[in-house]
């Protein structure tokens, strides 16, 4: 084809040189998007020990662990092999080495290690790692980290009771200052997390460092329990981890029920009713104490004052109690039930973000602080502190609550709907009585009324909907729907959020008007 | 300078030419008449997500591009001076007005309502539309165009004195077409700058109407020298010596010029690229096929042109200027079809039917026709012994 | 240069387009915020659930053809639909995996405040009204559709098996309705007012109010109040958009703004073009007339030159033959003499 160009030499020059600054342009384009196969693998630690010297000039390495300890051991080759002795016998997490000391060091530390290693493997004729730089550093690397965090809850905690045979002293201490060194006190329990961070505190060290080090020394030094990465940190695996459907209660002398209240130097200021508290009946709703306690075993108003203080990080306990976004705080988990799929059918009607006034009362149910002394020791249970409801509370026989509705105010294309109105209370009643939070704060029928005749005062004869919902799109009311949207959304958000099956289709609920 | 009058022969109707050319205008026919009366849908693979196809594509934007010969070879020689290239400026006026003649004719068929182009004139203005300019500046061109061939056929008629008072417009009619030009070209371009999201980002540029512009002068180069080169033997008997000694130079003369317009074009492409930071586009299949365009029908040309004028190989030229015709074909089918609506899959897409391509060989015929017509009766290759003037 | 009457009215024609562009350029720089009252409708994807009953009210009020499946058939949600030629509106289902049931989004036109499709128009046949509406004239329309290529929804559509009176269709916003006090078709049929009409920037609020209120549940963005300079019906979603094909990446920049650079340069060439090329030309005329006039003196003098040659070498000749002929004479009158000498003495001897 060159030659259809004309024989000149030039030319043909001239071509072949064109197509291969095109070749060249296409493939470090290409290079620079072309899609890698990677694996997600539960076991990748990424090696970016370096960044302490400063910025990385190449990208970390996603280091596959567990396929390193699987394949070294078919070559008789243990933890010990990488991973040194401190000089109190524990095994630091470090490779080949007890410290960072300076840059060229460590670097060489580990090339000198993994490439010479897999050089080794490769000569002998095994299947071995990569050897050249960009292979381990890759910006985009063969494998990345499927890790799950891995979490320790009461069933967990059961079994190593069980398999420790009760001696707490085996996982749980406490710095001594006095002694300068680690000791087992009986009563001062708490989990891990409480001392050891995410970063190095002091000399305190790493939840990582802690957790890898105790964990599997003791597993493999008991060969009980998993070694390898995946076996914790695995979603699968994770999974198929054996749980104990009811634990024995950890015992750590927490109380059964308390009288919430403020911290004993705010107690005067504090006006507040204090909220009785059953401490031992919550303690099945979480899967840890660190669901509630999560930075520490001691009381919340401990660190949580009324003005707040920065070993709270300055979150006042109002909030600490009431803050609706929060996992820890009473209110939070309450939102978070709300949505359940028993709950959710009218919750999720409801506006999120705001509590009515009633639930106050419903739990700042105690005597008020400056009583708290007197009745010190006085009760033996909750029932003591039942919530006065200042509002009426009707209950409704089953007579009076009418068995079916017919809905034909606006039927037009349809026949009229009958609704079943009793069997949908019923329904919603069961629900709420087989729900312990649901039945503390609702547990009256006519709370249920308000589900759907919302935004009224609760009776025996409740508004019906055509009494607010008239034409839509009113310009100073366009939040609310008109009576077509209200009767469909009300109904049909409630069936969908509860997930209770609707027939297909206009007519299940409404034939079509024939002619 | 003696005069060659053709001798007069008896030559058969079925020449090769006449047989192409009269098979298709008998499936044209039938074609515009299924045309109107069964619409678009009954002649075209159009549809809602595709709405313009090879009617706007190739006989539209190609047909306007490669039209350009006529601005770029009269401006050369009446604005720039260039007397030596004076026997080209009528073979490129007559191209450059049945080309542009042609895009109406194809237009007619591609608008839904052809009786209702003059609207934008007369009837209701869309005065922000890119597409008014263009229909302004195309009308007014074509005029343009017509008044500055009207001295051959005027010549040919015998009506002097309108041609002389036509004559004396020359310099006025050259530089308002450059300024029509300029403006339609890259009008053109800038119609798909209200599409950013359908076009591909590596034809897609600020700078449409600059590329389109620039690439039209090197299409209008390229065209003349497409077009003196396939009529060179069939109507040799047609040419008079002034024509035909200027076969090569103008050859040296436009391919210099064409080696520097795509070497700048290929710059300033370079250049819009790194504006809108697309690189990473490159390594993708769009990629890829700009390279081939940018590298094999815009830089690849532009260096045979400039190999051929330095070494004085006119046939390298000539090559060199088939394969920019080509690319400018390509860049604005690219434009109109294969890059745009990138995002959508396969499934969706455009390819025209044979319908489609018969009406676009039909009008494409009809101007070869006018064409062969017009160049064996009128003074287009020679120039009429009654109006031998000093030049 | 004497300038013909028709020449004149070419440059005023000119003149008048491109300032008429410019200054139409200038106002569509995105300072349009919409009419101050103009009406809207918001979308609510978490409400919708997909009973096509706004379709049929569609079709219904605007006396489209029917459909080739009845809206009641829900089977058609298995492919994705756009708008054609009888249908203003169609609603796609989804099922992305960040939603545990389907989420359904309806299509329709946009009306944006600075319509893409309006810029294009080349006859004017598209309008935003007061109203709200982007509202099309089919009267004046030449069927280029140029208006398909440039809005950025892919909403309007074409009566491709129209010969001779095709139109674009798209949706309405049912502006006669609308402007007799009634409510678009399509929200007045929706069972579960997965619609809201009303004027735009209370619907703005609306929205924003709705995603305050409840805000697990939508994704903290209206859709459309900014995108493309802003629409008039928007959409609030608990998905990502993209996943129900609102694409995210149009930009805010209004459509007219994206071509209004270009159409500003217009006045720029028709104004400069002619004075470079005209003087240009002059440049070169006048390059010519130097050279003809160099050319013509350099012929004169080689001419002089020549000229004064030919005189001297005549001259010269003349002297030379004057000196031969002197020569010759003098070698003739000595040769007579010589020849006259002999004869004498030859006579002498004979005696």
């Amino acid at each position: 084809m060159l030659r259809l160009l004309g024989d000149s030499k030039r030319v043909q020059i001239i071509i072949a040189a064109v197509c291969l600054i095109m070749a060249v342009a296409l493939l470090s384009g290409c290079g620079a998007s072309e899609a890698v196969e990677q694996e997600a693998r539960a076991d990748i630690v990424t090696i970016d020990d370096m960044k302490v010297f400063g910025r990385l000039s190449r990208p970390a390495v996603n280091y596959p662990h567990d396929m390193h300890t699987e394949a070294l051991e078919a070559h008789d080759k243990g933890c010990a092999d990488c991973h040194l002795k401190d000089e109190r016998g524990a095994m630091s997490l470090k490779f080949m080495r007890l410290a960072d000391e300076d840059e060229k060091t460590t670097m060489q530390i580990y090339h000198d290690n993994c490439i010479e290693c897999h050089k080794a493997m490769i000569s002998d004729g095994f299947e071995a790692g990569p050897v050249v730089c960009g292979d381990c550093h890759s910006k985009e690397p063969e494998y990345t980290s499927s890790r799950q965090p891995m979490s320790y809850d009461y069933s967990l905690h059961y079994r190593h009771v069980v398999a420790s045979s009760d001696s707490c002293s085996l996982c749980h201490h406490v710095y001594d200052d006095q002694k300068k060194e680690l000791v087992y006190v009986k009563g001062e329990e708490s989990s891990c997390r409480d001392c050891h961070r995410e970063t190095r505190t002091d000399n305190v060290i790493t939840m990582r460092e802690a957790s890898h080090s105790a964990c599997i020394t003791c597993h493999i030094e008991r060969q009980k329990g998993f070694v390898e990465c995946a076996g914790c940190h695995d979603l699968e695996m994770q999974k198929s981890i054996e749980r104990v459907e009811n634990p024995a209660r950890i015992d750590r002398n927490q109380p059964d029920f308390i009288l919430v209240a403020a911290g004993e130097s705010d107690l005067e200021t504090s006006k507040m009713n204090t909220v009785p508290f059953d401490h031992r009946g919550h303690e099945g709703f979480t899967s840890s104490c660190r669901d509630c306690h999560h930075e520490t075993l001691k009381a919340c108003r401990e660190c949580h004052t009324l003005a707040g203080d920065s070993t709270g990080a300055g979150i006042t306990i109002q909030r600490a109690m009431h803050d609706m976004n929060s996992e820890h705080s009473c209110v939070g988990c309450h939102e978070v039930h709300k949505m359940d799929a028993g709950c959710s059918g009218c919750h999720s009607l409801m506006e999120q973000g705001r509590l009515s006034q009633h639930a106050c009362e419903i739990c700042h149910a105690g005597p008020e602080p400056d009583r708290l002394a007197a009745v010190k020791g006085k009760y033996k249970s909750l029932d003591a502190f039942r919530p006065k409801r200042s509002e009426v509370r009707l209950s409704f026989a089953s007579k009076d609550i009418p068995e079916e509705i017919t809905i034909g105010v606006i039927a037009d294309e349809y026949e009229p709907a009958r609704m079943p109105h009793r069997a949908i209370i019923d329904t919603l009643m069961n629900k709420i009585s087989g729900s312990r939070v649901a039945t503390h704060f609702h547990g009256h029928e006519d709370v249920v009324c308000e589900g759907c005749h919302h935004h009224s005062p609760v009776g025996h004869k409740p508004p019906l909907c055509e009494n607010c919902h008239g034409k839509p799109f009113d310009p100073n009311h366009l939040h609310m729907p008109g009576l077509f949207g209200a009767y469909h959304r009300q109904c049909m958000g409630c069936h969908e959020e509860m997930n209770i099956k609707l027939e297909k289709g206009c007519e299940g609920c409404h034939a079509k008007k024939q002619g | 300078m003696t005069d060659q009058v053709a001798p007069v022969e008896k030559k058969s109707f079925f020449t090769p030419f006449n047989i192409f050319a009269t098979i298709v205008i008998l499936i044209g026919i039938p074609l515009t008449i299924l045309r109107f009366t069964k619409g678009l849908g009954g002649v075209t693979n159009l549809d809602d997500t595709n709405p313009w196809g090879i009617w706007i594509g190739f006989d539209l934007l190609t047909g306007v591009a490669l039209a350009a010969g006529g601005y770029v070879t009269a401006a050369a020689v009446e604005v720039f001076g260039m007397k030596k290239y004076h026997a080209a400026v009528r073979p490129a006026i007559l191209t450059g007005f049945l080309g542009y003649s042609m895009v109406v004719f194809a237009l007619l068929y591609d608008v839904g309502r052809p009786w209702r182009l003059p609207y934008p004139f007369f009837v209701s203005q869309g005065v922000t539309s890119i597409m008014f300019e263009v229909g302004a500046c195309v009308a007014l061109y074509l005029t343009v165009l017509f008044l500055e061939f009207s001295p051959a056929a005027l010549e040919w008629l015998g009506l002097k004195k309108l041609r002389s008072w036509i004559v004396k417009l020359t310099i006025t009619l050259t530089i308002l077409g450059v300024m029509l030009s300029t403006l339609h070209q890259s009008s053109l371009g800038a119609m798909f700058l209200i599409a950013p999201s359908k076009l591909h980002p590596l034809w897609y540029s600020p700078y449409l109407p600059v590329f389109f512009f620039v690439s039209s002068i090197a299409a209008g180069l390229s065209m003349v020298l497409f077009e003196a080169t396939v009529t060179h033997k069939p109507f040799h008997n047609k040419m008079d010596e002034d024509h035909l000694a200027i076969y090569d130079n103008l050859a040296f003369g436009f391919g210099k010029a064409a080696s520097l317009v795509l070497g700048g074009y290929f710059a300033i492409k370079v250049f819009g690229i790194a504006l809108g930071n697309n690189w990473h586009y490159l390594g993708t299949g769009y990629g890829l096929w700009f390279m081939v365009e940018m590298f094999g029908f815009v830089l690849l040309p532009s260096l045979l042109f400039a190999i051929g004028t330095r070494e004085r190989n006119a046939g390298l030229i000539r090559k060199a200027a088939f394969i920019t015709v080509f690319g400018i074909f390509l860049n604005r089918i690219n434009i109109t079809l294969i890059c745009f609506n990138w995002h959508l899959p396969w499934s969706e897409r455009y390819f025209p039917n044979w319908m489609e391509i018969g009406i676009s060989v039909f009008v494409v015929t009809v101007g070869l026709v006018a064409y062969k017509f017009i160049v064996t009766r009128m003074p287009i290759f020679y120039e009429h012994p009654d109006y031998k003037e000093e030049h | 240069m004497t300038i013909s009457r028709r020449r004149f009215l070419e440059w005023v024609t000119a003149a008048g387009v491109g300032s008429a562009a410019a200054s139409t350029a200038k106002a569509a720089h995105g300072d349009f915020g919409g009419y101050p009252d103009s009406y809207g409708v918001l979308y609510d994807a978490t409400l919708c659930v997909g009973c096509r009953s706004c379709e049929a009210a569609c079709n219904e009020v605007n006396e489209l053809p029917s459909p080739d499946k009845p809206f009641a058939d829900l089977s058609v949600f298995d492919k994705k639909r756009r708008t054609d030629y009888r249908s203003y509106t169609v609603v796609n289902r989804y099922d992305p995996p960040e939603s545990k049931k389907p989420v359904y989004r309806k299509t329709q036109c946009n009306h944006c405040l600075e319509p893409a499709c309006a810029s294009a128009c080349f006859v004017g046949a598209f309008k935003k009204t007061p109203e709200g509406a982007v509202e099309y004239d089919a009267s004046v329309c030449v069927g280029c559709r140029y208006c398909i290529i440039a809005c950025p929804f892919n909403i309007p559509t074409y009566e491709y098996d129209e010969a001779l009176t095709p139109r674009v269709m798209k949706c309405t916003m049912c502006l006669p309705r609308v402007k007799e006090g009634k409510l678009p078709g399509c929200v007045e049929a929706c069972p579960v007012e997965a619609l809201t009409f009303g004027r735009r920037k209370d619907l703005i609020a609306v929205a924003h109010e709705r995603i305050r209120k409840y805000p697990g549940r939508y994704i903290d963005h209206v859709y459309g109040q900014h995108e493309m300079g802003g629409t008039s019906w928007m959409y609030i979603s608990g998905v990502p958009f993209t996943k129900i094909d609102l694409r995210t990446d149009l930009g805010s920049t209004p459509a007219p703004e994206m071509t209004s650079g270009a159409l500003a340069l217009v006045p720029m060439v028709i104004g400069l073009w002619p004075v470079l090329l005209g003087g240009i030309y002059k440049i070169t005329e006048r390059k010519e007339k130097i050279a003809l006039a160099e050319k013509n003196e350099s012929v004169a003098g080689a001419v002089a030159a020549a000229n004064e040659a030919a005189d001297n070498k005549a001259k010269a000749a003349t002297e030379r033959f004057k000196k031969d002929k002197e020569k010759a004479v003098e070698a003739a009158v000595k040769k007579t003499l010589a020849e006259a000498e002999k004869e004498k003495e030859k006579g002498k001897e004979g005696e």
